[in-house]
C-alpha cells in the first residue's frame, strides 16, 4: 500500500477505497468499525503517518460523519466509512449535509451487506441518496473502487455535494488486481470561513438550502451523463442494464449462455441521480431491457419512470426476474437472464446427501464473555427467577447459541438497554441485559440515563473487553490509546454509569466466576426491590489479546489440561461450557494448549475433577 | 485456458484467507487476471469459511458459479461437503485435509460427525479426482502445525490443475510471510506437493 510507483497490486475492495483516498488527497478519515466496512479505515490507520493523514475510530457513526464533515467545511478532503446500518445512526447529519453542501470533497462510504453475512438486516443504502438528495455511485471491481473514490472526491468538491460511494460485502471483501495511480498530496490546511447563512439550518435558511440541494443534484446528473464509469457495450434491441458488482455477474452469466446474438449491456456506475439523457439513448431502440441490481429496484423504478415520461415502448424487467432478497450470485443472475432472454439453460445439479455438521461462529476459547454468560446462567439458576435477556451487537451476540442461550433480543446498536427499560417496566420478570463496552459508548448512554429519569430496574452487564473485538480489535474509549497511536485518558463504563445516576455499580473480573455469580445475585436482589438499574462491569481483556500477550511472555496464563485417566468422556464440559479449546479425541477430551487462556470454566464444570491447571 | 475456478472451505482460524490471497498474488505475478472472494467478520469466529479464487485471462465475478469449479480445496474434513455444489460434475478435483475438527455444537446437539469413509463414498459420484492429505500431520512433522494451509496449497498445485508455476507461488509466499516464516512455509509447500507427486 505504501507504493508510490504505478504497478498492479492484489487489493481488497476496501483497501482499494483506502488507496483511492490516499491518491485523492483525503486528509481526514473517520469511522466506527463495522463489517463489511472496517478495512477502509484500518488500512488508512496503517498509512496515516506516511501520508500526513488524520484517522479516527470515532465513538459512533454519527460522530464519525460529523468529524469528517467539519473537515470538509474547512476545505479539506475527507472520507467517512460505515456499514449500511451505521448510516442509520449517521442519517441525521446526512440529510442536513445535503442542505449545507460541502467544500472539500466529502465521500461517505456505505458498505451494504446483502445476505446479512455480519448484520441484522440487508437494507439498500442507495435509497438514502434518493431520500437525502445525495449523489450515489457504485463500483463494480476493486480497480473501480479505487478509481471511483477519487472520482467521487472530485465530483463532491466540484459541485459542493456530499456523495455516497456504495459498496457491498462481496466487493469490499474481494481481492482483485488494482493498478496504482500516482500519489499527489497537497499541503492544504484546515480553514473554516464563518458563514452562518450557509451552515446554520434555521428554517429561513433551510428553505433556501433545499432548493440549492436540488440544484446541486441536477448539476451532478448532467455530469453523470458524461461519466467514463458508465459504458454501453454492443448493439441489440435486447438490453441489460447492470449496476455496480451485478455487472460482473452479468458478464459471467452471459458466458454461460449459448446465444446467437449478443445483448447490449449498459454498465451503470452512477446510480443516483441516474443520468437520464445517457440512459434514454440506451433505451430508445430497445424492445426489452432487464435491470440487474443488488437488493432494491432503485434503478428499475427510475428507468420505468423515464420510459413513461419519454413515452418509450420498452418492456422493462427487473425484480420480477432477479431476486429481491439475498446476495446476487452468478447463478441467480444466470437464471434471471435465461428467463428474460427466453432460452433454456442447463443448471448444475450436484446433490450432496451426506450432511456436514453445523458450524456457526462461536465465542473464542477463553472468551471473557463466555465466563460472564456462564455466571449469569448460574446466578439465575441459584435464585430461581425467570429472566429476560436483551442483548446487543458484538461478539457477545454469539451468546445466542447453545450452550449459553442468553440472548433474547438483538435489534441494533444500543437497543438492548432501551428494550431493558421497557421490559423491566411492563413485565414482572427480572431483566438482565448484556452489552459490550464499545456498544455501550456508541448508543447505550441515553437509554441508561432514561432508566434513572423514568425509573426502571434491570441488571445491565457491560462486557468490557477493552476493544471493539468483533471487527478485529480496534481501540475503544476503554483502551487508553486511539487510532493515531496516542495515549489517551481511558473512559470507563462504571464512571459513566455513576455519572448517569446509577447507584448500584460493580466492577468484576469474569474469570473470578464465584465473585461474578454473587455480584449478579446482589444485582438481581437490587432490581427486584425496584431500586433502579444495577450495572456490573465485567472487565477482562479480549482473550485474543491475552493469547498475544502470553506469547510475548508478558502474562502467564493458567492453562488447563485433562488428566486422561480421570476423564470419563461424559462431554459435560462441552455441553455446559462449549469452549472451542475442548476437543473430543478418541472418546475423551483434550484441551488445545495453543488457544486455552486458562479461564477455568471447564475445570468447574467437570464432574470427575479431571481438568487441572498445567504445571510447567 | 479461459478460467481456473477454485473454491476453498474450512474453519475460521485455519489460514484460508492467507491461502486464497497467496493464490491471487501468484496469479498476478504470472500475468493473469484474478478475483478472490473472502469472508470476514462474524463468519470467522470458528465458523465455516468459504473462499473463491478465480484465475484467467479476464475475470469478472469474484464468485465461482455452482457446477463450474475445477477444484475444491478443503482444510477441514466435513467442510468439504459444504462446497461440493460448486464442483464441475464428475470432472472436478477435490483436495481435502483429513484432519477433523468437530464443532462443539454438534456434540451438544448429538450430531454424528461424518467419517472419512462416508465422505469418500459421497465423493465417488461427484468428483473426478480426490486427494486425501493429512496436512496437519505433515505440517507438524516440519515443526509448523499452522502451515497446514500451505501444505494443502502444495498438494493442490501438484495436481497440475492450478495454472500457476511453482516459482510464482514461492514468490507470493515470500511476499506474504516474514523471512523465517516464509522459509518454513515454502518447505510446507514442497512437502504437500511431494505427497501428491508420489500418488500420481
Amino acid at each position: 500500500m505504501r507504493e508510490d510507483r504505478e504497478e498492479v497490486v492484489l487489493m481488497l475492495g476496501n483497501e482499494a477505497i483506502a488507496r483511492g483516498a490516499i491518491e485523492g488527497d483525503v486528509k481526514v478519515a473517520t469511522a466506527y468499525p463495522g463489517t463489511p466496512s472496517t478495512e477502509v479505515i484500518e488500512t488508512l490507520v496503517s498509512l496515516s503517518k506516511d501520508y500526513d493523514l488524520y484517522v479516527e475510530w470515532s465513538v459512533n457513526e454519527k460522530v464519525a460523519f460529523e468529524v469528517a464533515l467539519a473537515a470538509s467545511y474547512c476545505n479539506l478532503r475527507s472520507l467517512t466509512a460505515m456499514k449500511h446500518v451505521g448510516l442509520n445512526v449517521a442519517s441525521d447529519p446526512l440529510f442536513t449535509s445535503a442542505y449545507t453542501g460541502v467544500r472539500g470533497g466529502f465521500v461517505i462510504v456505505s458498505a451494504d451487506d446483502p445476505s446479512c453475512y455480519s448484520s441484522q438486516n440487508e437494507q439498500d443504502n442507495r435509497i438514502y441518496g434518493l431520500h437525502a438528495y445525495i449523489p450515489v455511485v457504485e463500483p463494480s471491481s476493486p480497480q473501480e473502487a479505487k478509481d471511483m473514490t477519487i472520482y467521487s472526491l472530485e465530483i463532491s468538491e466540484k459541485y459542493g455535494a456530499p456523495i455516497i460511494l456504495r459498496t457491498v460485502t462481496r466487493l469490499s471483501h474481494s481481492r482483485g488486481p488494482v493498478k496504482l495511480g500516482s500519489v499527489r498530496r497537497s499541503s492544504k490546511k484546515a480553514v473554516f470561513e464563518r458563514k452562518p447563512e450557509k451552515y446554520v439550518c434555521l428554517p429561513a435558511n433551510a428553505r433556501r438550502m433545499r432548493l440549492e440541494a436540488i440544484e446541486r443534484l441536477n448539476a451532478v446528473e448532467k455530469e453523470f451523463n458524461n461519466s467514463s464509469f458508465n459504458a454501453v457495450e454492443g448493439e441489440s434491441k435486447v438490453g441489460i442494464l447492470a449496476c455496480g458488482l451485478a455487472y460482473a455477474y452479468v458478464i459471467d452469466a452471459l458466458d454461460n449462455l449459448d446465444l446467437s446474438y449478443k445483448p447490449s449491456i449498459l454498465k451503470l456506475s452512477t446510480i443516483h441521480p441516474i443520468p437520464k439523457e445517457f440512459v434514454a439513448r440506451f433505451l430508445e431502440d430497445k424492445e426489452k431491457v432487464l435491470v440487474v441490481e443488488e437488493l432494491e429496484p432503485l434503478v428499475e423504478l427510475q428507468v420505468k419512470a423515464l420510459c413513461h415520461d419519454l413515452k418509450l415502448r420498452v418492456r422493462v424487467h427487473g425484480k420480477d426476474l432477479i431476486p429481491l432478497a439475498g446476495e446476487l450470485t452468478p447463478l441467480r443472475v444466470l437464471k434471471g437472464l435465461a428467463s428474460f432472454l427466453g432460452v433454456n439453460v442447463e443448471l448444475p445439479d450436484i446433490k450432496v446427501k451426506l450432511q456436514a455438521p453445523l458450524r456457526p461462529p462461536i465465542l473464542c476459547a477463553g472468551c471473557p464473555h463466555r465466563s460472564a454468560f456462564y455466571a449469569i446462567k448460574m446466578a439465575v439458576k441459584k435464585v430461581k427467577v425467570e429472566a429476560i435477556y436483551p442483548s446487543d451487537i458484538g461478539c457477545y451476540t454469539l451468546g445466542y447459541y447453545p450452550p449459553l442461550e442468553l440472548v433474547d433480543t438483538t435489534i441494533c446498536m444500543g437497543a438492548g438497554v432501551g428494550l431493558a427499560c421497557g421490559f423491566a417496566k411492563f413485565t414482572d420478570k427480572v431483566v438482565i441485559a448484556t452489552v459490550g463496552e464499545s456498544t455501550f459508548y456508541h448508543a447505550c448512554i441515553p437509554a441508561l440515563i432514561n432508566a434513572v429519569f423514568n425509573p426502571s430496574s434491570f441488571v445491565l452487564v457491560v462486557l468490557d473487553n477493552n476493544f471493539t473485538a468483533m471487527t478485529g480489535g480496534q481501540p475503544s474509549p476503554a483502551t487508553g490509546v486511539n487510532a493515531m497511536g496516542q495515549q489517551v485518558k481511558r473512559v470507563l463504563p462504571e464512571d459513566i454509569a455513576k455519572a448517569c445516576g446509577v447507584e448500584f455499580c460493580k466492577v468484576v473480573d469474569p474469570y473470578d466466576v464465584d465473585l461474578m455469580i454473587s455480584s449478579i445475585i446482589e444485582a438481581i436482589e437490587h432490581v427486584k426491590r425496584g431500586l433502579g438499574p444495577a450495572v456490573i462491569v465485567s472487565r477482562r481483556a479480549c482473550s485474543l489479546t491475552l493469547l498475544r500477550e502470553s506469547r510475548l511472555g508478558r502474562v502467564k496464563l493458567e492453562k488447563r489440561a485433562v488428566e486422561t485417566d480421570k476423564c470419563k468422556g461424559c462431554m459435560t464440559c462441552i455441553k455446559l461450557v462449549g469452549c472451542p479449546a475442548l476437543i473430543p479425541r478418541a472418546g475423551k477430551i483434550v484441551i488445545d494448549e495453543n488457544t486455552c487462556t486458562g479461564c477455568g470454566l471447564c475445570e468447574r464444570s467437570c464432574p470427575y475433577k479431571a481438568i487441572e491447571v498445567v504445571r510447567s | 485456458m479461459k478460467h481456473v475456478d477454485i473454491v476453498l472451505s474450512g474453519v475460521g482460524g485455519q489460514g484460508i484467507l492467507t491461502l486464497a490471497s497467496i493464490m491471487g498474488m501468484a496469479a498476478i505475478i504470472e500475468g493473469y487476471d484474478t478475483k478472490v472472494a473472502e469472508v470476514h467478520g462474524m463468519a470467522q469466529r470458528g465458523g465455516s469459511v468459504v473462499c473463491h479464487v478465480r484465475i484467467g485471462e479476464k475475470v469478472s465475478s469474484p464468485l465461482v458459479m455452482e457446477g463450474s469449479a475445477d477444484m475444491v480445496i478443503s482444510l477441514e474434513l466435513s467442510e468439504t461437503l459444504k462446497v461440493l455444489q460448486y464442483l464441475k460434475s464428475k470432472r472436478g478435483v477435490v483436495v481435502l485435509n483429513s484432519n477433523a475438527l468437530p464443532p462443539p455444537i454438534s456434540m451438544i446437539l448429538d450430531f454424528q460427525y461424518p467419517s472419512l469413509e462416508a465422505i469418500l463414498e459421497e465423493l465417488k459420484g461427484i468428483a473426478g479426482e480426490v486427494y486425501v492429505i493429512n496436512a496437519h500431520e505433515i505440517a507438524s512433522s516440519i515443526g509448523s502445525p499452522q502451515s497446514a494451509n500451505i501444505v494443502m496449497l502444495g498438494s493442490a498445485w501438484a495436481t497440475g490443475k492450478l495454472a500457476l508455476s511453482e516459482e510464482s507461488i514461492m514468490k507470493a509466499i515470500s511476499r506474504t510471510f516474514r523471512k523465517d516464516a516464509a522459509k518454513i512455509n515454502q518447505k510446507a509447500f514442497e512437502e504437500g506437493a511431494r505427497i501428491v507427486k508420489k500418488l500420481l
